[in-house]
């Protein structure tokens, strides 16, 4: 019952933040200098038409008008329409979210369980030689800019070896699975189509691993520092004046317990790869939703960037809700009030 | 004890907190000053084009040549001026900010302390990589603006670290004989909760440069940041990356590099210390 009362909390508070985040994006995107008709017709349109275009986006009107009006569509659930492509906000969004989750995916997984494994073996190694070495790597790893890993990534494994594909979501002769969900991985291994998926997955493991380098150093280093805190607490002790072998208190005892605030770093990792894939996208090709905010910001497309921003924010809440459910089923101590 | 203290002193473990303090102070003075004094150091020009188009390094250009016939290493060696310049301003601007707003508003508490939470959670919701970015790009690229959005950006993150240190100070029993004796809020909040965040904060700082140094340079290479003729590692990146699929790696290699080096020293500075703080609070 408790819980459900907390559920409902969360959600409710995160109406006035998603309504404070809007307000503030909407402001910033309207008092900045230059619009979106002049990024897009520039010195081609004679003056009347970009006049008459901006009377039919409603871009003429007061701010006030204009920011009721872009509620109001929300309220109904409408994002607007891209101003660039013409195209309805939310097909624009349907139509690449599944690229850029993918390879989010892959990136999550990649830091879950090679950072859980080097954060494991340092904090039982702590102050020695092992604790060092992972600790050097793990930071050369978090200094390392995702975009000139994934250039050094493209040199090495495709100009020089040619072991993977330089770029692109798929092969260009391959032949795309019928969408069921969208999301082509899982579409293939639905309809059995192993060539489809295996070429994918060659497509996104580069752009994952040049992401995940920060996110395996992140969670390495908090899974560490919990492990080791968990390590020194009384229970544990007690555990092993018990006779426990030291397998059964590391994995039984310790690591149940270690690993939730890790989760939190889960969550938040999930929004920075969103932020991340920009760059990943540029670099390696991917028709994903970095690329559509890129080109949004390229055109000066109010309605675009703000849905993006919106489905960004709504994905980071509703994975934030998810944890802390989960937290809280994991971890009975905890107790929301 | 004595004993103790002076073997956890010697220990070679502590000899590895201080390598990381001053390996990573060392990489961050070299690059400084070799940004500050870059006319002096750079053999040529970096912006005239004096040599042949994208020459591999050789004795007379160390690190080759670039597209329009340019030093990479005299590029190299001047690159990271406007980079660290924007980076510093901006983080200055996020400390100014955050820190006497975060002491202040915690200590009053209330429905403001609340109010400037739920602002700061708004935009943590985005990371601080994207919030840059999408401002940065929409405000436009001048040293000033960069710094201000950047700067912006960070604001939640020190807001929020600040915070969590207050409020277990905030509690404490000579904070209320303070109080008692009649020491303003300013004074409580200037006297005794900002110095208490300042090791955090020191730690927090440097590895924020860090970040920001990989923001500034992430913007440059996108091509949204300093416009080309200025050299800059991630606008040479940027332009690099058109002829590093023809093989000519110098182009890119470089400016990424001393990137990675000036980011790892400010992370090893900081981790060296957070450490070292660690170690402090043990004795």
């Amino acid at each position: 019952m408790e819980l459900k009362l907390y559920i409902m909390k969360r959600i409710l508070l995160g109406i006035p933040m998603l309504f404070i985040l809007l307000t503030v994006l909407f402001v910033i995107l309207h008092i900045m200098p230059g619009d979106p008709v002049e990024a897009l017709y520039g010195e081609k349109g004679s003056p009347e038409f970009l006049e008459e275009m901006r009377h039919r986006l409603g871009l003429d009107k007061p701010l006030l008008n204009q920011y009721f009006d872009y509620f109001s569509g929300l309220l109904s659930g409408n994002l607007g329409y891209s101003i660039h492509s013409g195209r309805p906000v939310i097909h624009e969004i349907i139509r690449t979210w599944p690229v850029t989750l993918q390879y989010c995916i892959l990136t999550t997984l990649f830091s879950i369980f090679l950072g859980l494994f080097l954060g494991i073996i340092s904090a039982l190694k702590k102050e020695k030689i092992h604790d060092f070495i992972i600790r050097g790597i793990s930071l050369v790893a978090f200094s390392l800019p995702a975009f000139w890993l994934g250039l050094l990534l493209q040199f090495v494994f495709c100009l020089r070896t040619g072991l993977f594909p330089l770029g692109g979501i798929q092969s260009l002769n391959l032949e795309t699975p019928p969408s069921i969900t969208g999301v082509i991985l899982v579409d293939s291994l639905l309809t059995g189509n192993m060539v489809a998926f295996v070429d994918v997955l060659r497509h996104l493991v580069l752009p994952s691993i040049a992401l995940a380098a920060q996110f395996v150093a992140v969670t390495c280093r908090v899974s560490r520092a919990n492990i080791v805190e968990t390590l020194g607490e009384d229970y544990i002790t007690t555990a092993r004046a018990k006779g426990a072998s030291e397998t059964v208190v590391l994995y039984r005892h310790a690591l149940k317990n270690a690993i939730l605030p890790v989760m939190t770093i889960w969550a938040w990792s999930f929004a920075g790869l969103l932020g991340g894939s920009i760059i990943i996208e540029k670099i390696f090709t991917l028709p994903g939703m970095g690329s559509l905010l890129f080109t949004g910001i390229m055109y000066r497309d109010y309605p675009l960037i703000q849905g993006i921003l919106i489905f960004f924010a709504i994905i980071t809440m509703v994975v934030s809700v998810i944890l802390d459910v989960v937290y809280a089923l994991l971890d009975p101590r905890i107790r929301y009030s | 004890m004595v004993w103790n203290v002076l073997k956890e002193i010697f220990s070679w473990q502590s000899k590895m907190t201080l390598f990381m303090i001053f390996g990573g102070l060392f990489i961050i003075l070299v690059v400084l000053l070799s940004s500050l004094f870059s006319p002096f150091l750079a053999p040529y020009s970096p912006v005239s084009l004096d040599f042949k188009p994208l020459e591999p390094p050789n004795l007379e250009n160390l690190f080759g040549t670039d597209l329009l016939g340019r030093d990479v290493f005299s590029r190299v060696i001047y690159g990271g001026r406007v980079s660290i310049l924007i980076a510093t301003l901006s983080i200055c601007m996020s400390l100014c900010i955050s820190v006497p707003l975060a002491g202040l508003f915690t200590y009053i508490g209330g429905r403001l302390d609340t109010l400037m939470m739920l602002l700061m959670d708004s935009l943590w919701v985005f990371p601080i990589y994207l919030l840059a970015l999408v401002m940065t790009l929409l405000f436009g690229t001048s040293v000033v603006t960069m710094s201000m959005t950047i700067g912006i950006a960070f604001i939640p993150s020190v807001y929020r670290m600040v915070r969590s240190l207050s409020l277990t100070i905030k509690e404490q029993t000579f904070i209320e004989a303070e109080r008692s004796l009649g020491a303003s809020t300013g004074y409580i909040v200037y006297k005794h909760i900002l110095p208490y965040t300042l090791p955090t904060l020191i730690v927090i700082t440097s590895l924020n440069l860090a970040q920001a140094i990989i923001i500034v340079s992430s913007l440059n290479f996108l091509g949204f940041g300093i416009p080309p003729p200025t050299p800059d590692w991630g606008t040479d990146l940027c332009i690099g990356n058109r002829v590093w699929l023809g093989g000519s790696w110098w182009c890119t290699f470089f400016p990424g590099l001393m990137i990675f080096l000036t980011v790892a020293g400010f992370n090893l500075f900081g981790e060296g210390l957070d450490a070292l703080l660690e170690k402090r609070k043990k004795f």
